[in-house]
């Protein structure tokens, strides 16, 4: 179990044993003997992470303090010289973290921030290795270097700071390689390698270790692609609508790892996050009519349309609601077959503006209520998946959108002091209701999380 | 998870694999290449210094090749400049093709931009992979100024398939 699971364990066996206590099921002293426990658990798990983050901060700042100390001595080294303290960093770093602390088992938090010390280390290394022999190669070759060099580490090692390092370097290769191509007048928008390394090398990792920050962390690297080479086209629109349509994906994908064995299930929680935080966030946006309008006319009136990148959207609606309707089909749980149905009726009224020339005011209002449809959805995802961070982000965009339409249709028909004192007022009383709804929701799902 | 330790150590050699692939590249060309001059020409007047390295350009970083059809060469084809002697030691770009030269010396560039210069010939910004060279920290401005001035020379060593590596720039009267 992580340290975060364990945490709250501890903290709900500490509220069970007072209510025992209370109840007359346990006596005095056995519930202070038990108290004891998991106090001392809750304290050692605290503790814990307070090493890790600490031993992490460290690494990082003893990694920048040894470049920073070599880097003001450098001018005088001789080329051969700075290999050497290259190299001896770089190796001391490593067997530092593997002799001392991982293999002895002393401190297998500090030998983890000593591999990610490391791993910026050898980043480090090969931009001086280049300065120093003044090598003018492919400069996004570097950072591509960097990233596939720290993934055998990974699965060696099981480190996954080096694993979010690796799939993060690989978003910022994918980005210098758009920024190069436009720099000498290219056109060309997309990097396919830049998905066979991430589903082909970094993808086994995170399965692997069960890494949930990992599979968060792919999913918003292949959302940094499609922004990108949205942006390289320079089509506002066409960018929301297809991370709208990257989010909706995502959400259809966690279905069906919901389907498959304990590894996926585990996983699917984190694309359900960022599947649902980028649908809300780029369909609050699609919300104004204004928005709408830049898409249609992205979409119908430009005349030197060309290339891929504005039917990626369409494609996306058609994979999504398929993919919706085969995973509906093979879920047992009720929920689980409406939320793709759900998804897969969301990704059809998404292709609508592909279809026809819809008025910029009617797709607004499809999305107002496909924003409400998916806020309301994923509390309801919460609730019965035990995560209370998707009651706390359905219920806050749900507030965002009263405060938001509020502000849109009643600025301008209201007297400004009324205006702002009706808002105020439904502002406050929400927040009141709401903050009761969210506790007694987040106290459902701990209750259902821990429970026995 | 606690790895065997020559697992561990064969991680940590690929690393090390690549940075030593790195040295080789440059070493390689270093060593065997032929010495070669050429004199680095004043760029836009714009600033030359990014970060702690200035960029360096040559008479031959633009080039007018012979073309039997419009269009021949575009962004991304590699491109074969022959070198020919000139007086001082120095040498210059002259032939261009696009396949390497049986005999002689001559430098391996990518096309960076080509545009027609006439119906039978285009011109084509070219890089070698030897427009940067890394300078202390606060020398660069002085670097630039030679440039502009027309007092650098840069030393190459080139081999015989083309592939260049800056060796030193020398200071030299204009």
């Amino acid at each position: 179990m992580k340290d975060e699971e364990q945490g709250r364990f501890r903290a709900w066996m500490l509220e069970e044993i007072e209510a025992w206590q209370r109840e007359g099921l346990v006596a005095d002293g056995l519930a202070a003997t038990l108290r004891t426990r998991y106090a001392e658990g809750a304290e050692s798990a605290a503790r814990s992470r307070l090493i890790s983050i600490f031993s992490t901060l460290g690494a990082i700042l003893v990694g920048l303090g040894a470049i920073l100390f070599v880097a003001a001595h450098w001018e005088g080294l001789e080329r051969w010289s700075k290999v050497a303290i290259l190299f001896g960093l770089l190796f001391g770093a490593y067997a530092s973290g593997y002799e001392l602390f991982l293999r002895s088992g002393s401190s297998p938090r500090v030998g983890a921030a000593f591999l990610l010390m490391g791993g910026l280390l050898y980043g480090a290394n090969i931009g001086l290795i280049a300065q120093i022999f003044h090598l003018n190669a492919h400069s996004p070759n570097g950072i591509l270097a960097w990233a596939l060099g720290l993934l055998p580490l990974v699965y060696v090692a099981g480190s996954e700071p080096l694993l979010l390092l690796s799939i993060v370097l690989l978003a910022v290769w994918n980005g210098l390689e758009l920024d190069y191509v436009h720099r000498l007048g290219g056109l060309r928008a997309w990097n396919p390698f830049f998905w066979v390394l991430l589903l082909g090398a970094a993808l086994p990792a995170v399965r692997r270790f069960s890494s949930a920050a990992g599979m968060a962390g792919i999913a918003l690297a292949g959302g940094s692609w499609l922004a990108l080479a949205g942006i390289s086209r320079a089509y506002e629109g066409p960018i929301l609508y297809s991370l709208f349509g990257y989010g909706l994906l995502l959400l259809v994908v966690a279905r069906w790892m919901r389907t498959q064995d304990t590894v996926w299930r585990a996983l699917s929680g984190s694309l359900d996050h960022v599947g649902a935080k980028g649908t809300l966030a780029m369909s609050f946006f699609l919300c104004y009519p204004w928005a709408c309008k830049e898409l249609v006319r992205d979409i119908w009136h430009r005349t030197a349309v060309e290339g891929w990148i504005q039917f990626v959207p369409f494609v996306l609606a058609g994979a999504v609601a398929a993919c919706a309707m085969v995973v509906a089909g093979r879920m047992q749980d009720r929920f689980e077959r409406l939320a793709c149905t759900g998804l897969a009726a969301i990704a059809l009224l998404f292709a609508l503006p592909f279809v026809t020339e819809v008025e910029d005011v009617t797709l607004a209002i499809v999305f107002n209520g496909i924003f409400l449809a998916l806020s309301l959805g994923s509390v309801r995802l919460g609730v019965v998946e035990g995560q209370g961070d998707l009651v706390n982000t359905g219920l806050w965009a749900f507030g965002l959108w009263v405060a938001a339409r509020y502000f849109q249709w009643f600025f301008d028909l209201l007297d400004m002091g009324l205006f702002f004192v009706i808002g105020g007022s439904v502002l406050l009383y929400g927040a009141i209701q709401m903050e009761k709804l969210r506790k007694s929701l987040q106290e459902k799902i701990q209750g259902g999380a821990h429970g026995p | 998870m606690v790895p065997d330790r020559p697992k561990f150590y064969a991680a940590v050699a690929v690393q090390f694999a690549v940075l030593v692939a790195m040295i080789l590249q440059s070493f390689s060309i270093l060593a065997s290449g032929r010495e070669v001059r050429l004199k680095v020409v004043p760029v836009d007047p714009r600033s030359l210094i990014s970060g702690d390295y200035v960029i360096l350009s040559y008479d031959l970083s633009t080039v007018t090749a012979s073309v039997d059809a419009p269009g021949k060469y575009r962004v991304g084809d590699a491109v074969y400049v022959r070198l020919t002697d000139v007086v001082g030691g120095l040498s210059e770009g002259g032939e261009v093709a696009d396949r390497p030269f049986a005999s002689g010396l001559f430098l391996r560039g990518t096309v960076r931009q080509a545009w027609e210069h006439s119906d039978s010939a285009q011109r084509l910004r070219v890089e070698y992979g030897i427009e940067s060279w890394y300078v202390p920290e606060g020398t660069g401005r002085e670097v630039e100024r030679k440039a502009r001035e027309g007092r650098l020379v840069a030393v190459l060593a080139v081999t015989g398939d083309g592939r260049s590596a800056l060796k030193a720039i020398e200071e030299r009267e204009p």
